[in-house]
C-alpha cells in the first residue's frame, strides 16, 4: 500500500506545487516509486512545473470516461525512472469529479507505488476537501508570513476533522538573513503557534524559482538539499531540518547578509 | 522590535480566528468600560487599550491599560 500524502496550504502561492514536485523527486532519489497526482482541476500546473506538459496524452478525466486505463495516463519522468505524474486535466473541462472517483483511480495504481503525493488546490472549498479525502496523511505548506500562517492554522483545524494518520507543517521560502536580523519568524516560532509537527524547512532560493520556468526539480545540488532532508524525515523518520541561517553566519556570511540587504 | 510587534499581531489574529472573534467582543467591552470609567475620570476611546489573549493553559487573560489626564472629584461622584 502506498502512503498517500496531500500537500495543502489554504493560501495560494506558498509553493505547494513546487514542494510537491521537489519532494516527489527527492523521494524518487531514495529509489522509491512515487506518483505525483494533480487534483487541482481548476488551475492545474503540475504538468508545467514537472516539465511534462507536452507529453500529456491522457488525463484523469480520460481515465474516468473510460478512454484509457489509469496506468496509461501515467507519465514517467525523464530523469527519475521511479517517478510518475498523473495530470489532472489537459484542457479546460467542466467535468465534475468527486473524491470517490479519484479514489477509484488511485485504487487501480496504488500497488505500483510507495508514495502518492497529491497536489491540492488552494483554498478550503470543494477542491480542498476532495483532495484531503483521498489522502491518509497531510503536509501543510506555509511561509513565514502572517497571512500564510493564519491560513495554515485554519487548514490545520479543518484537517483535524479528517481521519488522517499524520498532519505536519512545512515552512517554505524562509530567509535566513531576515531571521538573523530578527525580521522574520523562524520555523520554531511558526511550529509553536500552529501547534503542529514540523517536517521540513525550505529557504527562499532563486534556483528553485528558476527551475519552475525550466520544468522539473531544481538541478542545483545545494538548493535541493532541503528536499533531500524532508524526504528522509518523511520516509526514514529522521528529524533533520535545513538551517536557512547557516550561509549568513561567520565573516563571509555577514558580508553575504549585508549584500542581500543592500544590493 | 518589529518581529515582536508582528508576533503579537499574529497571536491576536490566531486567537480571534479561533475563539468566536474576540476582536468584536473587545470592541463592545471597550465601549462598556469607557461608559463606566467616564464617571470616574476623563477617558477617550483611544486612551483605553483592551486585550484578551489565551495563556498556556487555554484560559482567557483579560488586560486593560488606561492613561487618564484627570480623575473626577470624588465627592461629586458620591453625590
Amino acid at each position: 500500500m502506498a502512503r498517500k500524502i496531500v500537500i495543502t496550504s489554504g493560501k495560494g502561492g506558498v509553493g505547494k506545487t513546487t514542494i510537491t514536485t521537489n519532494l516527489g523527486v527527492a523521494l524518487a532519489n531514495l529509489n522509491l516509486k512515487v506518483l505525483i497526482l494533480d487534483v487541482d482541476f481548476g488551475l492545474n500546473n503540475l504538468d508545467v512545473v514537472m516539465g511534462v506538459e507536452n507529453r500529456v496524452v491522457y488525463d484523469v478525466i480520460d481515465v474516468l470516461k473510460g478512454k484509457c486505463r489509469a496506468k496509461q495516463a501515467l507519465i514517467q519522468d525523464f530523469f527519475n525512472p521511479t517517478l510518475y505524474v498523473l495530470p489532472s486535466v489537459h484542457s479546460v473541462n467542466n467535468f465534475n469529479i468527486n473524491s470517490e472517483q479519484i479514489n477509484f483511480i488511485i485504487s487501480q495504481i496504488e500497488s505500483m507505488f510507495d508514495y502518492i503525493i497529491i497536489d491540492c488546490p488552494a483554498g478550503i472549498e470543494v477542491g480542498f476537501h476532495r483532495a484531503v479525502k483521498c489522502a491518509d496523511e497531510a503536509i501543510v505548506v506555509t511561509t513565514p508570513h502572517i497571512s500564510a500562517i493564519r491560513d495554515a492554522d485554519k487548514v490545520l483545524s479543518l484537517l483535524n476533522s479528517y481521519n488522517l494518520s499524520s498532519i505536519k507543517i512545512l515552512v517554505n521560502r524562509v530567509r535566513g538573513d531576515l531571521i538573523l536580523n530578527g525580521e522574520m519568524f523562524n520555523e520554531n516560532t511558526i511550529k509553536d503557534y500552529l501547534n503542529a509537527d514540523l517536517i521540513g524547512v525550505v529557504p527562499e532560493d532563486d534556483n528553485i524559482s528558476l527551475a519552475l520556468n525550466i520544468g522539473g526539480a531544481t538541478k542545483n545540488c545545494d538548493s535541493f538539499q532541503p528536499f533531500n532532508l524532508i524526504a528522509k524525515n518523511l520516509h526514514l523518520g529522521e528529524r533533520n531540518f535545513y538551517d536557512c541561517t547557516k550561509k549568513y553566519k561567520g565573516v563571509l556570511g555577514g558580508i553575504r547578509k549585508k549584500m542581500r540587504k543592500y544590493v | 522590535m518589529e518581529l515582536v510587534k508582528s508576533e503579537a499581531r499574529l497571536k491576536n489574529i490566531l486567537v480571534s480566528d479561533k475563539e468566536e472573534n474576540p476582536l468584536k467582543i473587545i470592541n463592545v467591552l471597550k465601549s462598556d468600560l469607557i461608559n463606566t470609567l467616564k464617571n470616574y475620570m476623563d477617558v477617550s476611546y483611544d486612551d483605553l487599550d483592551v486585550n484578551i489573549t489565551i495563556n498556556e493553559y487555554g484560559q482567557f487573560v483579560f488586560s486593560a491599560y488606561l492613561v487618564s489626564r484627570r480623575l473626577k472629584n470624588l465627592s461629586a461622584i458620591i453625590e
